[in-house]
């Protein structure tokens, strides 16, 4: 039993209910924003970041289109200043992206490691291929063919978020996800 | 770990303690001088130059070949220069000051329908001449002319060759893609050397000034690629597979080292500089980049995040004999050896941005020689080993900055307008290298 399946029977149902009633109202008023991945607020309360809700509603598979792009459910990964180690939120995150990628399992991925304008262009290279190699190793070990994950590191060089200050450098510390 | 070698960095470490900067204070780890030098500086008088039945010559910025002269030896930090009407201008003129060395001069004339510059330099108190040498002047007037005459003064006053006859190549940002720039020592005649469209970077200067090494995004993963100056030939460095960055050439230009990642993780290797098989001289699961060649080709210094942080280290070519080169600060990153091979120039982190700091390849006599607003990276020597280029971001934008290598001169090398970083400074280009470099481009 993982993690996440513990904290859900710890859970009444009748939470979950409302959960999947405001994700669903969340995904019909905005449903531009749901690609978007969800960058750390406040990065110096990421150890111990409060439980996510479920992002899928708890409803009939049936219900789903069958021809929905995965890539629309796949979420990028943050991390600490000079860290290529996955973080709890990053850890959940790739739970979630390993499942997705066990269901479409034609999904070939890209994982980009990008890294913030700190520290020199040849060191965030060297970075940015590390943490892409932490989350293909993670998602390795939740069963996914390594043959199906290329990493790519652009270091600092692919910025997110333009800007010079912690919130848009917290958005460039990531592992960004692309089909091939 | 040899039992020896161990003893010898547990030495090493020892000696080091009391360098390290912040411990008997206790006030943190950025109490590091900034070191200002006072040199003595050589007078030197240049006097205004003569025409023979030539026309005035103004460069596009106005500067008369003289203003060049005198910019260029300023520049060289060795000399404290005055001028004056050439007393053969038909003037009186009163004599140049009474402490000065050593007098340049120059006739500019036509010889076979070219203009020519003859350049003289004499000793002040006995006249005697101390070299006199003719350059061609190009059609229309090139500076790299005044430098050439420049760089000789230098030469023969101090021994040492000058660097106005240099280049800075650098990446230029396209918004996007990522391009190489040249641009002459002085911040005069920038312009785009590649049209790649893709993103490069970390370029480095073959020992002879005709060739470059950079990353290159070119087939997707990041790999070292080469670039001939003369004819504007390119060709991969590095092996096929696994992303590789950060080439520095060997001293003989035969060989470059560069980061190469093997499962993910970046280790050192080097390879023929014409591609081949590469040889692998890290071996560490934590990051390893950014090598640098001491001058006589025996070490190499790279950066290693090994004990947690980027910290500068210190290895033979083979991969033998590794030693720790930097204790302070949090993080320490983009070694360049120096020219002479006594000093390592790098970035510190320091108040919480990067400052240029340089220390001796021994690891003592550290030295702080930037401060203020901004961040500072990937400083560069000059082949005189007297001044460095680096590259500072401040409010949002990047541009390259000069200074001597003790700190003192900072100017300003490219226009403000920014996304400019990664400099490498050539070696010494004679007019030769200078003008085929421009018929490569």
């Amino acid at each position: 039993m993982t993690e996440r399946e513990q904290s859900m029977n710890r859970i009444p149902r009748g939470v979950w209910a409302w959960t999947a009633l405001l994700v669903v109202c969340a995904l019909v008023v905005a449903p531009g924003c749901s690609k978007k991945p969800k960058p750390p607020t406040d990065v110096t309360q990421q150890e111990t970041p409060p439980p996510e809700p479920p992002s899928e509603p708890e409803a009939p598979e049936t219900d789903e289109p069958a021809d929905r792009d995965p890539m629309t459910e796949i979420e990028d990964v943050f991390f600490d200043y000079d860290r290529y180690n996955l973080r709890e939120d990053a850890r959940r995150t790739l739970e979630q992206n390993a499942q997705i990628l066990s269901n479409n399992p034609d999904l070939m991925l890209t994982l980009e490691g990008h890294c913030d304008e700190r520290g020199t262009v040849e060191y965030n290279l060297a970075l940015g291929e590390r943490r892409a190699q932490s989350v293909k190793d993670y998602l390795v070990q939740f069963g996914i063919d390594a043959s199906r994950l290329r990493t790519i590191s652009y270091g600092e060089e692919r910025p997110f978020a333009q800007g010079h200050t912690e919130s848009a450098w917290s958005k460039n510390r990531r592992v960004h996800f692309v089909e091939r | 770990m040899s039992h020896r070698r161990f003893l010898a960095a547990l030495a090493l470490a020892a000696a080091l303690l009391p360098c390290l900067p912040g411990r008997a204070g206790g006030q943190g780890e950025a109490h590091i001088e900034i070191h200002a030098g006072a040199t003595t500086k050589i007078p030197i008088h240049v006097e205004e130059f003569l025409y023979e039945n030539v026309r005035l010559i103004r460069f596009p910025t106005g500067e008369s070949p003289e203003d060049v002269l005198v910019q260029d030896l300023e520049f060289s930090d060795f000399f404290r220069v005055s001028r004056g009407p050439s007393p053969k201008g038909g003037t009186r003129v009163p004599p140049p000051p009474t402490d000065i060395r050593a007098i340049a001069s120059a006739v500019i004339r036509t010889s076979w329908g070219r203009r020519v510059l003859d350049g003289q330099l004499r000793d002040a108190k006995t006249g005697a001449r101390i070299f006199e040498k003719s350059y061609p002047l190009g059609d229309p007037p090139e500076r790299w002319a005044i430098h050439a005459f420049s760089d000789d003064v230098v030469l023969y006053q101090t021994g040492v060759s000058g660097v106005a006859q240099t280049r800075i190549a650098y990446v230029q940002d396209y918004g996007g893609n990522r391009e190489i720039h040249l641009i002459d020592y002085d911040g005069h005649a920038d312009r785009r050397l590649t049209d790649l469209g893709t993103i490069l970077l970390s370029p480095a200067w073959s020992p002879g000034g005709d060739r470059l090494a950079f990353t290159s995004f070119g087939a997707g993963e990041a790999a070292v690629v080469g670039l001939s100056l003369r004819d504007g030939r390119t060709w991969t460095v590095s092996p096929p597979s696994g992303m590789s960055s950060s080439p520095c050439w060997s001293p003989d230009g035969r060989r470059v080292a560069f980061t190469r990642s093997v499962g993910g993780n970046t280790e050192i290797f080097v390879a023929d500089a014409g591609g081949g098989r590469a040889e692998r001289l890290t071996v560490h699961p934590s990051i390893d980049t950014s090598p640098t060649f001491s001058p006589d080709g025996a070490w190499i210094a790279f950066t290693s995040d090994r004990t947690g942080s980027p910290q500068i280290y210190v290895m033979d070519r083979d991969g033998g004999a590794l030693r720790r080169l930097t204790f302070h600060g949090k993080q320490n990153d983009s070694p360049d050896w120096s020219p002479e091979g006594d000093r390592i120039a790098f970035v510190s982190m320091l108040d919480g941005v990067f400052d240029v700091c340089t220390i001796d390849s021994s690891g003592g006599s550290l030295r702080r020689l930037t401060g203020g607003e901004g961040t500072h990276e990937n400083p560069r020597w000059a082949p005189d080993g007297r001044h460095l280029v680096y590259s500072k971001l401040h409010g949002g934008k990047r541009s390259l900055f000069i200074m001597a290598a003790n700190g003192t001169g900072k100017r300003a090398l490219t226009a403000g307008n920014g996304g400019q970083y990664n400099p490498a400074w050539s070696p010494g280009l004679s007019l030769q290298t200078a003008r085929e470099v421009r018929a490569g481009q």
